[in-house]
């Protein structure tokens, strides 16, 4: 087998209202001229990111809903073997920001329960349509005990930080879980490395 | 990008792999490191990375011959996978998303890279 070319794989998720800006979050930037390719007509699947933390490579799997959550089609298959969930409403659509309580509820519901969680107030340049204070996203987030900031996709604010943050929070969670699993018994530690492997 | 003159492939490869890192043609993201794809010679039409603004051209494919093999998509730095048309995966920049850079199997696991749609950085 080829050598691997990184020391973990982290499966993460987008969700949130439509409109809020979750693609745009993993997009770097528009151009007029590329908007009606063949590849925006069949839509991404998934996307591969590398990042570096602490010295360890870590390839992020991220996917977007694209659309699901109009039909309310976001089910545990989506969720299987999510690691971490970036859950984004609009500052400046208050309807988007209620629903972080919905979401809320069907991550609970349906994703693996110590998956890492993060809230982002998205579109943070459209200061003047501002619905939603910082100091909202702020306390629902430690209601629930979830980190948050604030982004735009568009001025880029946040986005590299809200990746690196929450990955290396699921960093943190497995390197202390293997650590735990070496001193105490093997087979745990071979199940929580089946776990790591596990892809689509 | 799209030019349809041939271009020699030989100085890209370093025992049959990518010699350079492979980055996006467009905004330069970083695809593929050196040495992680096997050169093929294969003839596949991919579809064009632009479509023109009338619909007739739409499906217009452009014949390729020279890909990057690469085992899995986990290998590449960054990639986007399309969704599955016609028992195809199709990759893009993860980024910009330009594309179809190549394509893939719908397991994820056999992945081709366009020699010709991708820059090939080669330091002399």
């Amino acid at each position: 087998m080829a050598k691997k070319s990184y020391d973990f794989l982290f499966k993460l998720l987008i969700i949130g209202d439509s409109g809020v800006g979750k693609t745009s979050i993993l997009f770097r930037f528009s151009d007029d001229a590329f908007n009606t390719t063949f590849i925006s007509t069949i839509g991404i699947d998934f996307k591969i990111k590398t990042i570096e933390l602490r010295g360890k490579k870590i390839k992020l799997q991220i996917w977007d809903t694209a659309g699901q959550e109009r039909f309310h089609t976001i089910t545990t298959s989506y969720y299987r073997g999510a690691m971490g969930i970036l859950l984004v409403y609009d500052i400046s659509d208050m309807k988007s920001f209620e629903n972080v309580m919905k979401w809320t509820r069907n991550i609970n519901e349906h994703a693996n329960e110590d998956v890492e969680r993060m809230i982002l107030g998205n579109k943070c340049d459209k200061e003047s349509e501002r619905m939603v204070t910082k100091e909202m996203g702020e306390q629902i987030a430690r209601e629930h005990g979830i980190r948050f900031m604030e982004t735009s996709a568009k001025t880029n604010i946040n986005i590299e930080k809200a990746f690196t943050d929450l990955a290396s929070a699921i960093l943190d969670k497995t390197v202390g879980r293997e650590a735990m699993d070496t001193s105490t018994r093997i087979d745990i530690n071979r199940k929580t490395e089946e776990r790591l492997n596990r892809c689509c | 990008m799209e030019n349809t003159e041939e271009f020699d492939v030989k100085p890209l490869i370093s025992d049959g792999q990518n010699k350079g890192s492979v980055r996006c043609a467009l905004c330069n993201s970083l695809i593929l490191n050196p040495g992680m794809g096997e050169y093929r010679s294969e003839e596949t039409a991919l579809p064009n990375m632009r479509k023109r603004k009338d619909a007739e051209c739409e499906e217009e494919e452009e014949p390729l011959s020279d890909f990057w093999f690469v085992r899995n998509v986990y290998t590449f730095e960054n990639v986007g996978i399309s969704k599955a048309k016609e028992g195809k995966k199709y990759l893009t920049c993860a980024d910009c998303e330009i594309g179809p850079i190549g394509w893939c199997t719908l397991a994820n696991d056999d992945c081709y890279v366009a020699i010709k749609r991708v820059k090939n950085i080669v330091s002399s």
